[in-house]
């Protein structure tokens, strides 16, 4: 089912093995670029395999799970999946998470989005604005980069406080406002009346992206 | 059972021998005060017959007494006089003045029965005349003894009654303190397994001591108590268990059935079938989930994580997750926080399980109000609580199952025409989590149409 799932969606090569050992010999041969594994397997689990594709490789691994229960998560993160989907689980939700996967391990050259005024050279963490180029601070980079990621989509105004001030986040408010003003100054025509970085009323900020 | 049986018959025996303990010791007591008494009194017959010996007429014809006699006259403060045939004192000793006179035949009647002039008197006819002995007035009950057959002190009198009073009060409060006791120790033994009935019927574990008399009930109860509590988790884990066998044939069907969603090729009615049956399958893996979680909690197997949660954003995550998930435009979602102070709202708790009640609560206006509506999330701030409330301008309810829901009641009338749950685990699962934070749900009518679903997050949880 998930070989058809990819392959509809567009993935050139989607190899599937039925049992851990199998996948064990599939891969040596050619590593993909990405593993999609289950927890439950006959014979060796996911984890064990998770273990044993380790000691050769990087590669990006997501493990499917009918578990949900946090143990069974961590027990995953510390043996190094990349993440992590409970089952059932929509293919559109697999997908996504697919996708996101691979852009962050295998960043793409010239990350590059184009706002209404201005383009915005991630790699680079500049502003390109008529021609000139407008450098962005760590902190602004980083509220950017969030917003850019879920470009579209409603980004709260603590997932944005944690992305820009860490750990330590709650009560940053009145931060975070004054790095979107000065991000807006940045990239808006008027950064009183903003198209591309706008405001959702009580909830947080959205990215327009052209 | 046996020692059970033999614990109320030692009660039971116990009681007797408080019962027969109690009984010798009065029989003692009145013996050991009888044999004193008999120190103290004197038969009066006797009394007077021996003065009456000591008493005699010499050879000119002059009454004399001995010295035993008079020294038992003395002893006790007595008179004595002998009496002529015609009435004349022939004879006194230490009679009082008042006395000395003649006395007729009626006098002699009245006084050998009663008293003379208040002494208490005993008379012996002799040879030569009529031996009297008066003795000194008795004060107790104003009367003297000494006209019964027997001859009492009047001081141990006195010591008898406050000693017969003494003993009365002592006897109660001896009985008092011995059934007492012995009730303590049936109520010592009784009383941890009227707890663990308590305790069983409650849910919660016990753990009797199966020691001493009762250990055969304790034991009993340990196991019962056991056999429920093995029960409970035997059930939530089959839930659990089957939910997680669920879960890989429900990806399965909703796998195929969102690609045949996609799949151009295939002829629209196919294509909408198939959307149906992913949506049912959606609601389907919901439901699963609420179940185990809603079983989880109610067994406590669900960890409760507690940290530092800051409730406005929290809102914001639970609205925003909704808003991004493409909602249909017929619902709008909005979060009011303008009552709120400056004061960042903490709240110690756990962020996944309150995201899934607000989740909840909102998906319960969207399902039922399928012609859309507007909800509102407010959050408030009082001295003893957070209230977040969840309403909606939509159809509401009906007082009576406002009623059922506030008491926890979840109905078959909640299951609708169509065959769907509306109030089903959602809600149960609103208020499992509710109650876990040490809060409350309450639902009330909105102003002016639609419900409002308010929930109490205590600051500080006992």
């Amino acid at each position: 089912m998930l070989k058809s799932i990819f392959e509809r969606a567009g993935y050139l090569q989607v190899m599937t093995a039925s049992s851990g050992e199998e996948a064990i010999k599939l891969i040596s041969g050619k590593m993909p670029d990405m593993i999609i594994t289950d927890v439950m397997m006959p014979g060796m689990d996911g984890f064990e395999l998770l273990q044993e594709i380790r000691e050769i490789s990087k590669v990006p691994v997501l493990m499917l799970t009918a578990k949900g229960e946090a143990e069974d998560r961590f027990a995953g993160f510390e043996l190094g999946a990349d993440d992590y989907l409970v089952k059932p689980f929509l293919p559109k939700e697999l997908l996504l998470r697919v996708e996101a996967i691979l852009k962050r391990v295998y960043p793409e050259e010239n990350r590059q989005i184009e706002l209404e005024y201005v383009m915005v050279d991630l790699d680079k963490a500049e502003v390109i604005r008529e021609g000139k180029s407008i450098s962005l601070t760590a902190k602004e980079y980083g509220i950017l980069l969030k917003l850019a990621e879920n470009a579209g989509r409603i980004v709260t105004i603590g997932a944005l406080c944690q992305n820009a001030c860490g750990e330590i986040w709650q009560g940053y408010e009145t931060t975070l406002m004054t790095h979107i003003r000065h991000l807006r100054e940045k990239i808006e025509k008027d950064p009183s009346a903003p198209v591309s970085l706008v405001t959702v009323k009580g909830l947080g900020y959205k990215l327009i992206v052209k | 059972m046996n020692s059970t049986k033999r614990f109320f018959s030692k009660y039971l025996l116990s009681s007797m021998g408080i019962l027969l303990f109690f009984l010798t010791m009065n029989v003692v007591f009145v013996i050991g005060f009888l044999s004193i008494m008999q120190k103290h009194t004197i038969d009066s017959e006797q009394e007077i017959q021996e003065i009456a010996d000591g008493i005699s007429l010499d050879e000119q014809g002059k009454i004399c007494a001995d010295e035993k006699t008079l020294e038992l006259l003395a002893d006790k403060g007595s008179w004595a006089m002998v009496l002529r045939e015609d009435g004349e004192i022939i004879w006194d000793y230490k009679l009082p003045d008042k006395l000395r006179k003649k006395y007729s035949v009626s006098d002699v009647a009245k006084f050998s029965r009663w008293y003379l002039e208040d002494y208490p008197v005993l008379a012996e006819a002799l040879p030569y005349g009529l031996l009297v002995v008066g003795y000194q007035p008795d004060e107790v009950f104003g009367i003297s003894m000494v006209k019964l057959y027997y001859v009492t002190d009047a001081g141990f009198i006195r010591v008898a009654i406050g000693g017969a009073v003494l003993l009365m009060v002592m006897n109660i409060l001896l009985v008092i303190f011995l059934f007492w006791n012995n009730t303590r120790k049936v109520e010592r033994a009784v009383w941890p397994i009227l707890h663990g009935i308590d305790d069983i019927s409650h849910a919660r574990e016990i753990a009797l001591p199966e020691v001493g008399e009762l250990a055969s009930v304790n034991r009993e109860l340990n196991r019962a108590g056991e056999y429920i509590q093995k029960k409970d988790k035997a059930r939530a884990e089959w839930i659990n268990g089957v939910s997680h066998d669920v879960r890989t044939p429900l990806s399965v069907i909703l796998g195929y059935a969102g690609e045949m969603e996609e799949d151009e090729l295939l002829p629209p009615e196919t294509r909408r079938q198939a959307e149906i049956i992913s949506s049912q399958a959606q609601k389907l893996k919901k439901l699963i989930a609420d179940l185990n979680l809603a079983s989880r909690l109610e067994y406590a197997m669900q960890p409760l994580k507690s940290e530092k949660i800051d409730l406005l954003e929290l809102g914001r995550q639970v609205v925003a997750d909704l808003l991004n998930s493409d909602l249909d435009e017929n619902y709008k979602i909005e979060l009011d926080s303008h009552i709120l102070g400056q004061q960042i709202p903490f709240f110690q708790g756990d962020m996944a399980l309150l995201k899934r009640l607000f989740v909840n609560l909102i998906q319960n206006s969207i399902s039922h109000n399928p012609n859309g509506c507007d909800i509102k999330l407010l959050l408030k701030d009082t001295k003893e609580d957070y209230i977040y409330s969840v309403s909606d301008n939509g159809i509401g309810i009906s007082e009576e199952k406002r009623k059922q829901l506030n008491q926890g009641i979840v109905s078959e009338s909640n299951y609708q025409e169509n065959g769907e749950t509306a109030h089903g685990f959602g809600l149960k699962l609103v208020r499992q989590i509710a109650e876990a934070h040490g809060g409350k749900v309450c639902f009330r009518e909105n102003v002016p149409k639609g419900l409002c679903v308010e929930i109490f997050l205590p600051k500080i949880r006992n």
